[in-house]
């Protein structure tokens, strides 16, 4: 296999994801899942794979609904895949259909900007998963839906928040209704922010609360190395010790399959023998280079966008600053004392918790077992550690 | 057709044109190419985007892409190849597909029926590109589409936020399709994590033409054109000195290559000025418009950077333009995103340029007024040499042709020669950074350009350090035909005929040095030391002190002296000497202890020698010099003739400096491997080596003169 970073793996190739996969098909026969994932971890790699190799009785349909951008396109998105997926069976109910003749909106025909006194599209996606789950079909359908945030922000410009918050509310209302209805949702940036922005527009809602959160987490150690290796091979690149590069290349990597197969990449455009030291080099030229090719400048330049509280973004670059040089995962308190150290602005301890917690969800913190903040990621606070000069 | 190599438009070139001219991206073409294959029979899926300056032969890589895919067996039934028309706009996400849809039913007419395009107008928006898609997809089948795409930057630009989601969703929700994509610089579209393209692309920044690949595209143009003459040209000292210079011209782009390849060879003035003119004439207003496209003050920065031959920093941009540095600051910025200037870092600050070396053409003719273009006279220039112009002048006809060639003349009159700047450049580059085979490079070039005996000097004293003497001694003729009054180019082509062990004709070298000037201390000095080579001590040591009375205090005669008198044993004064010069130049860097220590041996009667080294050893100690005494002393291993010498005689050599050692750990390790060195040859065995760890083992086996292991 060759290095790919960033474009479509082949399922079959996807390393060291089968015992994630196996819990969320286990979660998916109770519940719906939200995946929460840093973005260029692979999840939309593992839902790929989950489609492409479904357990029997399932049968997974993905979605990238980034170039949604109304209610009406998400609405006939999932009007179809439904009836795809009833056209295989005998049909006993059809209210999708009934709704979509009685409305006299033909399917490949009449404009969708032609609209009725009630939301057209509310009903056909009602009514479409009404169908759904009332046929009973040998498989089950669920759907992935990859890039769902960016799809109601894109809903939030094009028709406003309250139309972004009926499709969650409705969505929620039909898998509390529907217990049957199975949907996965991903996203490269946090759901939460996008909720966050229908709160601050006053559309108070939870509408996701009852899908089971699922965390990706980069490769684990074993795996990171079968990828890196699998990918040397591929690449033809020679190492007179290949197992202590694939473990550099892994560790370097943070186990983020993401960046092993850009490291490989660069050591291929280098031309130069796969060593510890030789992609101890790539990776230290990632983390220096003016252009930034990794982009890991967007774990900075996000925090205004994703911090607009107050100055709660001041607050986060200090909190990261603290850690980055620690030498231990340091507590509430002493990163609060430290704080205080370097700014007078920062005095309320509620704030820095609140603000601790959204970090974690962000992906810039974890929690050691007893209670301690560290960086989520080795190799983004070596980046912090080199960009701030600390 | 005409058999020909277009300009502008690569793809329109014959193929077969193509590969015989495709220079510096072989690796880069497989790796490519195997990864469409990957891409065609695995689910894997490669994106890569090459980015590079417009002119650095992006347009020739993808149809090579094109031809080689296309014409590979293995891949025909499984993969469609869609090759988008360059600079054709496009708006939307249904613009796009219907471009690949149209650009894959041309190519596979049977494939893919047209009919869909011809009802998309009937169809609601909404529906035009499901259906599409659908189409799309169903007549692809099983098999993978390669999708070539240039400007991709501007193809992005028109498809806007709303284009890219979509066709990003469509790539991850269907990936059948491989992309091998072009862009002048990186865009925001792929490179800001914020929007949906980015990471997606394998990007490869395209490199300009080094010297060496620029002279191999010339050599690949010249063969293709059945140019033998003009092919073997381009390797001779003059030659590469000239594509060194036009090297220059052309800022390592390979269409500026292949724009001027075609006048390089033209036998008649007449036929290359005129032509050549009328060319650069012709390709004016195009890029006069690239031009238009800037705001104003784009336009004026990008006018000053035409005027300049060198990077140049935003300050001294500001300064010139009457502008704020930051604002300047933005605008370079904004020019370098578009692809019209590069930029160089040097120390903190970043200096620019044009990527396009032909831009200055847009302003030559607002310039020069009627004048001929500077373009044309620094091509000149470069080519021809002054009496070359010159003769060409006397016979030209034209009037076009006689002002460029006066113009030429002229220029070259003032002291103005391209071809020697850029040379005495790369000679004091490869000098800087220690290259001595590029120095050489340079240094031929430049002796053959300017035929003076100093660069022919120049250029046998590298050589010489290189240790190529022969050659060395050569240019030292070469300088001595064209100025036989150089003491300097005596003397040096003696130190490469004594390095040659010729003692008798570097002491003739020596001699006329001294003819020409008597109080040359190094040629007194050096012929002290051919002397010496052929055992000729007392006349030796008479030059080396010509040397000290000319110049007492000069190191190399000081260290040669204690050698000399220990070859006519005279020890207390040699020890003396030794003890003396080591006081005067504590760094001892003209000592050569192998020669002291080989002569003390050699000369020292049997009761002497422990004495003798043991006064060395104290010397040496003294002067804080063990460590180069060690070196000495496992260097002499190669000179002891064990044929010549008893066991006893052996290991006394071995005892002696062992005992005068005792107590010197800066001696321990040389006397080791002195020890087994000695062993050996005694022994003639190498398992006694195994005595010694790997490292000092290499050591010995190199000093013995033992093959490597």
């Amino acid at each position: 296999m060759k290095a790919n970073p960033g474009g479509n793996i082949d399922p079959a190739a996807v390393l060291g994801r089968d015992e994630l996969i196996q819990t969320i098909w286990e979660i998916l026969e109770q519940q719906s899942v939200r995946l929460n994932a840093e973005r260029r971890i692979g999840k939309t790699s593992i839902i790929r794979k989950m489609c492409a190799e479904p357990p029997a009785g399932w049968l997974p349909v993905f979605q990238d609904l980034e170039g949604v951008h109304t209610a009406e396109q998400f609405s006939r998105q999932v009007f179809e895949v439904v009836q795809n997926f009833l056209g295989r069976w005998k049909r006993t109910a059809n209210r999708a259909e009934q709704f979509l003749k009685e409305s006299k909106i033909g399917v490949g025909g009449a404009s969708w900007e032609h609209r009725g006194p009630h939301s057209y599209w509310q009903d056909l996606v009602v009514k479409s998963i009404e169908d759904l789950v009332d046929e009973k079909c040998e498989q089950r359908l669920v759907f992935f839906w990859d890039e769902v945030p960016y799809m109601l922000g894109n809903i939030c410009r094009r028709q406003g928040e309250e139309v972004a918050v009926q499709i969650l509310d409705t969505l929620r209302s039909l898998r509390q209704t529907h217990t049957d209805f199975r949907v996965v949702f991903t996203g490269s940036i946090g759901l939460h922010h996008v909720l966050a922005r229908l709160h601050d527009a006053h559309l108070a809602t939870e509408p996701v609360n009852d899908m089971y959160p699922v965390e990706v987490t980069p490769l684990a150690p074993v795996h990171a190395h079968q990828l890196a290796a699998a990918l040397l091979s591929g690449e033809r690149i020679p190492s007179s010790d290949c197992q202590a590069a694939t473990e550099a290349i892994a560790e370097q990597a943070d186990y983020f399959p993401f960046y092993i197969h850009h490291i490989v990449r660069c050591l291929k455009s280098n031309g130069t023998t796969a060593t510890p030291e030789s992609v101890l080099e790539v990776v230290q030229r990632q983390l220096v280079d003016a252009n930034d090719p990794w982009e890991l400048a967007h774990y900075r330049t996000r925090i205004p966008g994703y911090y607009q509280t107050g100055n709660d973004a001041e607050l986060v670059a200090l909190v990261l600053d603290c850690l980055a040089p620690a030498a231990e995962p340091l507590g509430v308190q002493e990163i609060f004392n430290r704080i205080q150290n370097q700014s007078a602005g920062h005095t309320e301890r509620e704030r820095l918790l609140k603000v601790l917690r959204l970090m974690e969800r962000d992906h810039y913190l974890s929690r050691t077992l007893d209670g301690k903040y560290q960086f989520r990621f080795p190799l983004i606070r070596r980046w912090w550690r080199l960009d701030r000069g600390l | 057709m005409r058999d020909f190599i277009w300009r502008f438009s690569p793809n329109r070139t014959p193929p077969e044109k193509l590969e015989a001219i495709f220079v510096q991206r072989q690796a880069l073409l497989e790796d490519t190419l195997e990864r469409i294959a990957e891409s065609v029979t695995t689910g894997n899926k490669h994106h890569l985007l090459l980015v590079g300056p417009r002119g650095i032969g992006k347009t020739h890589f993808v149809s090579l892409v094109h031809h080689r895919a296309a014409g590979d067996a293995s891949l025909a039934a499984r993969m469609r190849i869609a090759r988008l028309a360059e600079d054709e706009t496009t708006t939307s996400f249904i613009h796009l597909l219907t471009r690949i849809y149209r650009s894959l039913a041309q190519a596979y007419p049977s494939e893919f029926p047209t009919d869909i395009l011809s009802q998309l107008p009937d169809l609601p928006l909404d529906e035009m590109p499901r259906q599409l898609q659908a189409a799309l997809l169903q007549n692809l089948g099983q098999r993978a589409c390669l999708l070539l795409v240039e400007n991709l930057d501007m193809l992005f630009r028109g498809l806007g936020d709303e284009g890219q989601k979509q066709w990003r969703a469509f790539l991850q929700e269907h990936p059948v399709i491989c992309t091998v994509a072009t862009s002048q610089q990186l865009f925001a579209d792929v490179s800001q994590r914020e929007n949906p393209f980015f990471g997606f692309f394998e990007t490869i920044h395209l490199q300009p033409l080094s010297l060496e690949e620029a002279t191999d595209l010339l050599q690949r143009i010249a063969a293709t054109s059945g140019q033998q003459e003009l092919q073997a040209y381009l390797s001779t000292a003059e030659g590469r000195s000239r594509v060194r210079a036009l090297h220059h011209l052309a800022g390592g782009n390979h269409r500026v290559y292949i724009v001027l390849s075609e006048f390089i060879t033209r036998q008649s003035m007449e036929d290359l000025v005129v032509p050549l003119q009328k060319m650069l004439d012709d390709l004016t207003p195009y890029y006069q418009e690239r031009l238009r496209w800037l705001s104003p003050q784009q336009r004026q920065i990008m006018e000053f950077l035409c005027t300049r031959t060198s990077p140049c920093p935003s300050k001294e941009i500001a300064r010139h333009l009457l502008a704020a540095e930051n604002t300047i600051g933005g605008q370079m910025k904004k020019l370098r995103e578009l692809g019209y200037v590069m930029s160089h870092t040097r120390g903190r600050e970043s200096l620019y340029e044009l990527t396009e070396p032909l831009l200055r053409l847009s302003q030559e003719v607002k310039e020069t007024g009627g004048e001929p273009l500077r373009l044309v006279v620094e091509f000149l220039l470069v080519w021809y040499s002054r009496e070359q112009l010159e003769g060409q002048l006397r016979t030209a006809q034209g009037a076009i042709t006689r002002d460029c060639l006066s113009a030429a003349i002229t220029s070259a009159n003032a002291g103005n020669d391209p071809r020697l700047q850029v040379l005495q450049t790369a000679i004091d580059e490869a000098r800087a950074a220690g290259r001595l085979d590029q120095a050489i490079l340079a240094l031929e070039e430049k002796a053959h350009a300017t035929n003076a005996a100093d660069d022919w000097f120049e250029f046998g004293y590298f050589l010489w350090k290189a240790k190529r003497h022969e050659e060395a001694i050569t240019c030292y003729d070469r300088a001595l035909q064209i100025a036989p009054g150089d003491a300097g180019a005596w003397n040096n082509k003696g130190i490469a005929l004594h390095d040659l062990q010729r003692y008798e004709e570097a002491i003739e070298c020596y001699g006329r040095a001294l003819r020409l000037d008597p109080q040359c201390v190094y040629a007194w000095n050096n012929k002290g030391h051919a002397l010496a080579g052929l055992q000729r001590y007392e006349e030796a040591l008479e030059c080396v002190d010509r040397a000290l009375q000319i110049d007492t205090k000069l190191a190399a005669p000081q260290f040669n002296r204690p050698w000399l008198l220990f070859a006519l044993r005279r020890w207390r004064e040699g020890f003396d000497q030794l003890r003396q010069a080591y006081a005067q130049h504590p760094d001892g860097i003209h000592d050569s202890p192998q020669t002291i220590v080989q002569q003390v041996l050699r000369n020292s009667a049997a009761e002497q020698l422990l004495e003798h080294v043991r006064e060395l050893v104290a010397i040496y100690a003294g002067a804080k010099q063990l460590p180069r005494l060690g070196e000495g002393l496992v260097g002499i291993l190669a000179q002891i003739d064990a044929s010549m010498l008893s066991e006893q005689a052996l290991y006394l050599l071995r005892d002696v400096w062992r005992e005068a050692s005792q107590g010197k750990p800066e001696l321990e390790i040389p006397m080791r491997i002195y020890g087994v060195g000695i062993e050996y040859l005694v022994k003639q065995d190498e398992r006694v080596l195994l005595d010694l760890i790997e490292t000092e083992r290499r050591i010995a086996r190199q000093a013995l003169g033992l093959q490597a292991m």
